[in-house]
C-alpha cells in the first residue's frame, strides 16, 4: 500500500472522528443543560425564591456558549 | 411573589416580636436576626422572598435552614483539582514534555472545553442540590425538603404538637469550630422524625423549636 495515501486516510479519519467527538460532546452537555434545567423548574414549583430566575439564565446562557464554541470547531475542523 | 417586598417588612417586625421574647430567654437567636438576609445563606431567620409549596394561608415562616457551607468543601476542592489538572497537563506543552511527542492542538482545544463544560455542570448541579435542600420552621410546622435527584424528591413534615423530643449534637473538630451540627426532631411513633443535617447553629435552632413548642402547649 502506498505510504501517503496510508496518512491521506489516517488524517481524513481524524478528521472525522474529531468531528463526531464535538458532535457527541454537544449533544451530551445540552442534554445535561436540559436536564438541569428542568431540575430548576421541578425544584422552584417546590420552594420559590427569587434568585432562580438567575439560574435559569446561568444555565442557558452557559448552553448557548457551548453550542456556539462547539459549532465553531466543527466548522473549523 | 410579585408583592413579597412591600407586605414581610411589617410582618417580618410583627414575627420578631413575637419570636423575641421566648428566644431572649435562651440568650439565642434574636442578637443575630438580621432584617434582611442573602438568600444564599444556610441560616435565614424570617426569609421574606422564600416561599414554599403547600404552605398554609397564615403560616409565617420563622427559621430556613441549609447544610452548612463547609459540607460543600470536598466537592469544591474536587472540581479545583480538575481545574488545576487541566490547565497543567492538558495542554500542548506539557503533552510534550511528559510523553515526547505531540497531538493537534485541536484535540486538546475538544477535551478542555468538554472538562470545563461537565465541570461547569456538575458544579452547578451541586450548587443546585445545596441551594434546594432546605429545613424550614414556621409557627406551625418544621419542613424537610430534599432533593436526590431529577425524579426523586421527598418532602416531609412534622406539626409542632406532635413533637416530644428535641436534640443537637456536635461531634468533631469542624463542627465544633464551624459551629454547624444535625439537629434531632423526635416525634410520636406514627409521625416522621426528622433530623436537620449539618446546619449551622444547632443549639440556637433546637432552643427555637422547644420554644415554639412550649408556646403552642401553653
Amino acid at each position: 500500500m502506498n505510504p501517503d495515501l496510508w496518512n491521506v486516510e489516517l488524517s481524513t479519519v481524524f478528521i472525522v472522528f474529531s468531528k463526531f467527538l464535538a458532535f457527541c460532546i454537544l449533544v451530551l452537555y445540552l442534554a445535561f443543560s436540559i436536564i438541569v434545567w428542568r431540575q430548576i423548574q421541578t425544584m422552584a414549583r417546590v420552594l420559590r425564591v427569587r434568585v432562580v430566575g438567575y439560574f435559569k439564565v446561568a444555565i442557558l446562557a452557559h448552553a448557548a456558549l457551548a453550542a456556539i464554541t462547539f459549532f465553531a470547531l466543527l466548522v473549523m475542523s | 411573589m410579585a408583592d413579597l417586598d412591600s407586605a414581610p417588612d411589617t410582618e417580618r417586625e410583627l414575627l420578631q416580636a413575637e419570636v423575641r421574647p421566648l428566644a431572649e430567654t435562651r440568650g439565642e437567636l434574636t442578637p443575630e436576626i438580621p432584617t434582611k438576609s442573602s438568600s444564599l445563606a444556610s441560616f435565614i431567620p424570617f426569609p421574606s422572598d422564600i416561599e414554599f409549596k403547600d404552605k398554609n394561608p397564615g403560616e409565617k415562616i420563622l427559621l430556613l435552614l441549609r447544610q452548612h457551607p463547609a459540607k460543600n468543601l470536598r466537592w469544591v476542592i474536587g472540581v479545583l483539582f480538575a481545574l488545576v489538572f487541566s490547565l497543567m497537563f492538558l495542554n500542548p506543552l506539557a503533552f510534550k514534555a511528559l510523553f515526547g511527542f505531540i497531538l493537534p492542538l485541536r484535540l486538546f482545544i475538544f477535551v478542555d472545553l468538554a472538562l470545563y463544560l461537565l465541570l461547569f455542570i456538575y458544579t452547578f448541579e451541586r450548587f443546585l442540590f445545596w441551594f434546594f435542600n432546605v429545613y424550614i420552621v414556621t409557627d406551625r410546622r418544621l419542613i424537610d425538603i430534599d432533593f436526590q435527584n431529577l425524579l426523586l424528591r421527598r418532602i416531609s413534615d412534622t406539626h409542632l404538637y406532635v413533637i416530644q423530643d428535641v436534640t443537637y449534637h456536635q461531634q468533631g473538630l469542624a463542627e465544633s469550630i464551624l459551629n454547624y451540627g444535625d439537629v434531632l426532631v423526635q416525634t410520636a411513633a406514627s409521625e416522621t422524625n426528622i433530623d436537620f443535617v449539618s446546619v449551622p447553629k444547632p443549639g440556637q435552632v433546637a432552643g427555637l423549636i422547644s420554644d415554639l413548642i412550649h408556646k403552642q402547649r401553653r
